[in-house]
């Protein structure tokens, strides 16, 4: 899968990531394990192969880690943060040094009426409106 | 406190830049709405076509002042408006936008629904200009925006302006300071606008935009985690 480049923005400064999806209007912040699943989605690895790498981790438990990643890979799918398609990745997956904790995806929507509102909202890269 | 119609004194900021085919249209909403307007304060940030003249040339039934300012940007051109401004209560109006007649009449009636500081915003629907030339949103959408606000200018100066150095967003910054968060939201049915898609507004540089919106996302989560009390 790949990140829908139409419809979100993202961006990971300082540990935290914060993704926009300007089609909802909502917007996300992730830490830690979550931007680590984030970027190895984003570089075209397959659930499955982020699980093998995690699995090795301190604190991983097999069972139950795997189903916190394919929850959350779900949650940004449900979100439309992630569609199918994208090329496969090539070399191994990232994983941080640290132990590891729940994957969590942030959600805020407080903004989300007034972010509809903005012209960057229904637009490709190539512009908005798009001429007829 | 809730005001009385008859105490609201409106002041209508309107920003414009190179506005001269939209500006007449706009201050024509504004002359036709069902209430009192007490003055219009058109800012003609740097236009290099005829959008003063038209400000200028425009005969309506409250004053209308023009201030010229050299291209600051409409943040900085709307707290210029609202300084300049006397009236008990503050509306914005974009260049190229345009209030339908009932607009501030079924806003004000919405101040009176108030326990206390309250931002007034509305609907909006949105039409292409020209016709058909530009795809648009059919749905009504209710809208938190610039040219459906309404509030007591005692309550925006609690706030404070808006930040002038944001290209984008400036509402939305203004919208999460801690002072306006406390405010209550009015969205009241029949106070709508007509929001112009065209030309203009389709050329701006979409990746900045965004770019601009993921700062501000970032600064307004770290805000909150600020304004958090902190675990004993």
């Amino acid at each position: 899968m790949k990140v829908n480049d139409l419809d979100v923005s993202a961006e990971e400064i300082d540990g935290e990531l914060i993704a926009v999806n300007f089609l909802t209007g909502k917007y996300f912040a992730l830490e830690g394990t979550a931007i680590e699943i984030w970027n190895a989605l984003a570089l075209g690895h397959e659930p499955d192969a982020i699980i093998a790498a995690q699995s090795g981790r301190a604190g991983f438990e097999p069972e139950r880690g795997a189903q916190e990643i394919r929850e959350f890979i779900v949650q940004l799918q449900d979100e439309d943060m992630f569609v199918p398609g994208g090329p496969a990745a090539a070399g191994p997956v990232v994983v941080g040094a640290t132990d590891w904790s729940v994957p969590l995806l942030e959600e805020y929507d407080d903004m989300a009426a007034l972010l509809k509102l903005d012209p960057v909202v229904d637009v490709a890269q190539v512009g908005w409106p798009q001429q007829e | 406190m809730r005001p009385e119609a008859s105490r609201v004194s409106l002041s209508v900021i309107v920003p414009a830049r190179n506005a001269e085919t939209f500006i007449g249209s706009a201050l024509r909403s504004i002359a036709r709405q069902s209430v009192k307007v007490d003055e219009v304060i058109a800012i003609d940030d740097g236009s290099s076509d005829a959008t003063s003249s038209v400000i200028d040339g425009f005969e309506a039934p409250f004053p209308v002042r023009l201030l010229r300012t050299e291209g600051i940007g409409a943040a900085a051109a709307r707290n210029r408006g609202v300084e300049a401004s006397v009236g008990s209560h503050l509306a914005f109006l974009d260049a190229d936008d345009l209030w339908l007649p009932h607009k501030l009449a079924a806003q004000i009636a919405a101040l009176g629904l108030a326990s206390g500081s309250v931002i007034v915003f509305g609907h909006c629907r949105e039409f292409s200009w020209p016709a058909g030339a530009f795809p648009i949103r059919r749905e009504r959408m209710q809208a938190p925006s610039l040219s459906s606000m309404l509030i007591a200018k005692a309550d925006f100066e609690r706030v404070g302006p808006f930040r002038e150095d944001l290209k984008i967003g400036e509402l939305l910054e203004w919208l999460g300071r801690p002072q306006a968060v406390s405010m209550e939201r009015h969205f009241p049915e029949d106070a709508a606008f007509l929001r112009r898609v065209h030309a203009n507004n389709s050329t701006r540089d979409i990746v900045e935009r965004r770019q601009h919106y993921l700062d501000l996302f970032r600064s307004r989560r770290r805000q909150m985690a600020e304004a958090r009390p902190s675990a004993p």
